[in-house]
């Protein structure tokens, strides 16, 4: 039998007040009082037999390693990381996604749609990647990196940034080699080259920041007022880099890279922002035009077509990418 | 219903070498301790960190001594943390009993009189500086 909407719900408080062990004590109480604060009046009985479905292996529960400390009055997974969110996809639910994915492409005829169809498309390709067992290797591959340090935060982070909640956390500079407790009021999360980062405004450095979040440790909501961002500025953020990391500059500026014939060839295929203008030459190559906030990103990219690419201008750019060549 | 008491957050940099404590969380059933540690120079081959069992927190506002609960992310001793580079670094909490609610000082203590391992002394928690946490 499937699980039902409120013991899913249940489920997630369960799992919650487990996963929050340092913070509260993860007791039948704590549970009934969390329950009690979503509006779900539920008696111990209710939990313990909650706590014995999920130990069920799938589909009819969760395969959750829950254990009792008689001594300590609490529960905890046997596995520390261990959490119920993150659970795959069953085919009940790729049908699902599959019958939305249909509805998308009849009535969604927008930008959004396509996007949205794209992504769909992705996670549907995904579920399907099975091994053909004659040969013993998919038929179909997408880029599938390993789950990163940090992408536990996920959730937590987009709540925040929708609500609008400031949070708490520690951060280490992989540079620098030290750690900073950081407020951070969190605008967007955002994703480059499969690296997650959350932006927003930080209190501590009294400026707009970007996090990696491989780079953030227990992040903690506050109770504080919120600073809302500056839309424009967001939208920046979001549109106008290649990256991350801004160099200083906050307003988009003409960069041009020159490009090899073999270089051109790939950032005609594979545009790297909007604004990217390539004008060849007869030989091939190019002088490839960029409007966007110059970032380290985009100087590590040119970096890695080695000689075949290079800052024709601005200068202070070119010369900016030659110190940190020595900085390596 | 009994008020439940918030949870008072309070950012710091204290060092100690190459120890860095970085944020102190209290509240009614716990005090945790969040620490960096970055190996520098001074790694040598199978370099370690561990945390005495002892080890325990006590304040200007009480005489009792602050018993180490639990921890996170770093072995207690006899058990080791080894490290493999001088780049290395970890993030690690201890769980203490819960410190009184109100402006004091407190002092951790490893080991009590001895200059090695993890003490730190005298670091001034107010709650004027604390943040909450959101309930």
């Amino acid at each position: 039998m499937p699980i039902g909407k409120n013991a899913m719900l249940r489920c997630l408080i369960i799992d919650q007040v487990i996963s929050e062990r340092h913070y509260y004590k993860p007791t039948m109480k704590r549970i009934i009082e969390v329950c009690k604060e979503q509006g779900i009046d539920v008696s111990s009985e209710t939990i313990q037999k909650d706590i014995n479905m999920m130990k069920n292996a799938r589909p009819k529960g969760f395969g959750a390693p829950i254990k009792f400390d008689f001594q300590q009055q609490e529960y905890f997974y046997t596995e520390a990381s261990f959490t119920i969110n993150g659970v795959k996809l069953t085919r009940e639910d790729a049908s699902v996604l599959k019958e939305s994915l249909v509805l998308i492409k009849c009535m969604l005829r927008t930008e959004l749609g396509d996007k949205l169809r794209h992504a769909m498309e992705k996670v549907l390709s995904t579920s399907i990647e099975e091994v053909d067992f004659n040969e013993r290797y998919p038929i179909l591959k997408t880029m599938e990196p390993p789950r990163s340090r940090g992408y536990e935060f996920m959730d937590l982070l987009l709540e925040c940034c929708k609500v609008g909640i400031p949070i708490s956390f520690v951060h280490y500079s992989y540079k620098n080699e030290v750690f900073k407790p950081v407020v951070l009021h969190p605008y967007v999360v955002r994703e480059f080259e499969n690296r997650w980062y959350v932006f927003g405004y930080s209190e501590t450095h009294d400026a707009l920041r970007s996090f990696g979040l491989d780079r953030i440790y227990e992040p903690i909501k506050l109770e504080r007022d919120f600073k809302k961002g500056n839309t424009k500025q967001i939208l920046s953020f979001l549109n106008d880099m290649y990256g991350v990391f801004s160099l200083g500059v906050e307003e988009p500026i003409e960069v041009v890279l020159k490009a090899d014939p073999l270089t051109t060839k790939f950032f005609n295929a594979y545009p790297i922002h909007e604004s990217q203008v390539v004008s060849k030459s007869t030989s091939g190559s190019s002088r490839i035009s960029l409007t966007l906030i110059p970032t380290m990103e985009l100087i590590h990219l040119v970096w890695s077509y080695g000689p075949s690419m290079r800052i024709s201008s601005p200068e202070w750019l070119k010369e900016k990418q030659h110190a940190l060549k020595y900085y390596r | 219903m009994r008020n439940i008491e918030k949870t008072h957050i309070w950012h710091l940099d204290v060092r100690r070498k190459t120890l860095q404590l970085v944020r102190i969380t209290r509240n009614e059933y716990t005090t945790r301790l969040d620490f960096g540690y970055q190996m520098d120079q001074m790694y040598d081959y199978n370099w370690w960190i561990n945390i005495d069992p002892n080890t325990h927190l006590v304040t200007s506002s009480s005489t009792k001594k602050f018993r180490m609960q639990d921890q996170l992310n770093i072995a207690v001793a006899p058990n080791k943390t080894m490290y493999s580079a001088r780049t290395d670094w970890q993030f690690f909490s201890l769980f203490f009993a819960p410190l009184p609610l109100g402006d004091q000082k407190i002092s951790l203590i490893e080991f009590e009189n001895k200059r090695a391992g993890f003490n730190m002394y005298d670091i001034e928690l107010k709650l004027s500086d604390a943040f909450i946490m959101k309930g």
